[in-house]
């Protein structure tokens, strides 16, 4: 078992009404699975990673990684759970805008301590490993968005972590785009033995996962309701 | 990748944006800057004009402007010679020496210089009022004043001394200050050519750092054919005992030339000590003008860059960089650019100084290399003050908030 959260609940204070964006998620995560979630805009699908990924406190409820209770980290604790064993790719323009591709990868290596020779050299590695060697010192306005997407990928995977959380990494890409990066993300995750959760409104990535799930109004529900207007599957 | 490459980094990809960051306390810096540089300056000048003349009477012409001792003759109206021989004549105690002389600014070619005519101290001496009234060599009495070692050290001459070697000059023949010698390019025995007057360079005069350096000093009555102002003069100097002042040399002066304005240094440069007090307290005035609105523009800036970057914040706190590190990458950008604008503000406060400087108090103003630490220290200061806040809120940023607000 890598992580394991039990009742988590989180509440957005909002000035008119607190919404319930979790309202009591009991999610299991072994090792080296891959797991899908989907649900309606709205369900709290990123408010759940973003909580599994140590960037928001829960409000009520245990998220125990292996046996680190990320519900009682301070910042500082959080700050190195998210360096040491979390990487996350998000839906797009999450590259540092005036980095080259190289330099954005070297971050989190540059967060762990490592001396710059190691950075540039790992760096080089992993965009090697998203085919991208040759564009490390390209701007992100100078990538296309799918490379982009790849360098983000690749930025996720730098600190070797234990856990993917991919919040719709393939949300705004063409058809033939989403399947490369997929097959990407599914390659490296075999590769690498890794953990992978991601967060997808598509139906056919959804169905590339070991585990599907699916949240409504905070809640993970057993069957998916059918989807009404323009059912595909 | 270190927190500084990333500023480093950060502050070139938005170049444009620097200017406008560090203006209002590069201004702010360069003023201050000028007005010390100069009021040093002047303040050392009063000191020395203190020492070195404290003795020293100047009679000039009625309508004369006596702002500045050194330039009160300068393109004064002008009197007649005669009065000299009304102030040997009338037997006054306590006179030590008189200088008459007749100054206007000329342009020589494409250099403007001052024109001094002076008498030579033998020609006075030989003047048959003189010999009557006893004047004739009477010494310097240096127990009056005694020169100043520290001055000395200073570069700074005693004048009186100086002035005093002028004994011989002939008509024909010129001294030139120094900076009137670099500028007009002369050396001693060149030939200088004034109108239609041609006079031989016998010696260039040493530095003094007072406006003496620009003159050209030579024979009044040459530059009395030159000016076409014949048996006219500007100023008297007059070289009193001390405790003749005190007597009341002054107000018998008065009498023996009553349509003249007479003068001691010490209450010309009490003008000029009232107006560095001035200065200082306008410097003052600005120091804390610059601290608010230097604090408050960077404050401002950064806040506009911290909005900038809500996203880019967001993804170094998704990647794990504390919040301290989001503190520090600001702060550190702040101190960059309040060290920056203490630099260029220094360069351009100094740069107006020497340059525009000589203009207000007579003599050259050098580069306080001093000051270089104080205003980047100063400025670095008020920029991180200024950044606190913006930093700070920029550290409480949910990094969540920031991924979806864009
Ligand atoms: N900072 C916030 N303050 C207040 N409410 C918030 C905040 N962030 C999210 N919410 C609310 O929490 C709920 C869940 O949001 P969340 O972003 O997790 O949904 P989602 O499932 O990811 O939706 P989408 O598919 O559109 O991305 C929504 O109703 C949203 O309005
Ligand atoms: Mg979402």
């Amino acid at each position: 078992m890598l992580l394991r959260t039990t009742g988590l609940c989180k509440r957005y204070d909002h000035r008119e009404e607190p919404v319930d964006a979790l309202a009591g998620v009991d999610l299991e995560l072994d090792v080296g699975t891959f797991t899908t979630v989907t649900g309606p805009s709205g369900s709290g699908k990123s408010t759940l990673l973003l909580a599994l990924g140590g960037l928001l406190r829960p409000t009520a409820g245990e998220i125990w990684f292996r046996d680190l209770p990320i519900h009682d980290l301070g910042p500082g604790g959080l700050a190195s759970y998210r360096r040491e064993h979390i990487g996350f790719v998000m839906q797009e323009f999450s590259l540092v805008p005036y980095l080259s591709a190289e330099r954005n990868v070297m971050i989190p290596l540059a967060l762990q301590g490592y001396d710059r020779a190691t950075q540039r050299r790992r760096a080089r590695e992993v965009l090697e490993r998203v085919e991208l060697g040759g564009r490390a010192t390209h701007l992100p306005r100078e990538l296309s968005i799918g490379q982009q997407q790849r360098v983000a990928i690749a930025r996720a995977l730098a600190n070797e972590p234990d856990l993917i959380l991919a919040d719709e990494p393939t949300g705004n890409l063409d058809p033939a785009l989403t399947t490369s990066i997929l097959d990407l993300l599914e390659e490296l995750r075999q590769e690498r033995e890794l953990t992978m959760v991601m967060v997808t409104h598509s139906p056919a990535a959804a169905a590339r996962g070991d585990r599907r799930v699916h949240i409504e109004a905070g809640r993970i529900v057993d069957t998916p309701r059918p989807i009404v207007t323009g059912a595909v599957s | 990748m270190r927190r500084l490459g990333l500023v480093w980094t950060e502050l070139k990809h938005r170049r444009s944006q620097l200017v406008s960051g560090v203006l209002a306390i590069t201004l702010g810096i360069a003023v201050i800057v000028a007005i010390h540089s100069v009021t040093v300056v002047s303040e050392r000048a009063v000191a020395i004009n203190l020492d070195n003349l404290g003795a020293n009477i100047l009679v000039l012409p009625q309508a004369a402007n006596v702002d500045d001792y050194y330039a009160a003759d300068i393109d004064a109206p002008t009197m007649p010679e005669e009065f000299v021989d009304r102030v040997v004549t009338s037997g006054l105690p306590g006179v030590d020496n008189i200088s008459p002389k007749l100054t206007r600014r000329i342009r020589i070619g494409d250099h403007k210089v001052v024109l001094t005519g002076i008498l030579p101290a033998q020609e006075i001496a030989s003047k048959p009022v003189w010999q009557q009234s006893g004047l004739m060599g009477a010494e310097l009495q240096l127990s009056c004043d005694p020169d100043s070692a520290e001055n000395e050290s200073l570069g700074y001459k005693d004048e009186r001394l100086q002035r005093k070697v002028i004994e011989v000059l002939p008509e024909d023949e010129c001294l030139l200050g120094s900076s009137a010698a670099t500028r007009l390019g002369l050396a001693e025995g060149a030939s200088l050519t004034i109108g239609e007057t041609t006079l031989r360079v016998a010696r260039v005069l040493e530095e003094t750092g007072t406006v003496d350096d620009g003159r050209v000093f030579t024979h009044l009555h040459t530059v009395q054919t030159i000016l076409g102002a014949k048996e006219q003069i500007s100023a008297i100097e007059v070289m009193g005992c001390c405790n003749a002042i005190s007597d009341g040399l002054l107000s018998e002066l008065r009498n023996v030339l009553p349509d003249t304005r007479i003068t001691t240094v010490k209450q010309i440069v009490s003008t000029q000590i009232k107006t560095n007090g001035l200065m200082r307290r306008i410097s003052l005035t600005f120091l804390i003008i610059v601290l608010f609105v230097g604090a408050v523009s960077i404050g401002n800036f950064m806040w506009a860059n911290v909005n900038e970057r809500r996203r880019e914040i967001g993804i170094l706190l998704l990647l794990g960089a504390p919040r301290t590190s989001i503190y520090g990458m600001l702060l550190a950008k702040a101190t960059i650019l309040g060290l920056l604008g203490g630099a260029i503000g220094f360069l351009l406060g100094s740069l107006a100084a020497t340059q525009l400087g000589p203009q207000f108090v007579g003599m050259p103003v050098k580069m306080l290399w001093i000051l270089l630490p104080i205003a980047c220290g100063l400025s670095a200061l008020v920029a991180i003050l200024g950044a606190i806040l913006p930093a700070w809120i920029a550290g409480r940023l949910e990094p969540f908030t920031t991924m979806q607000e864009v």
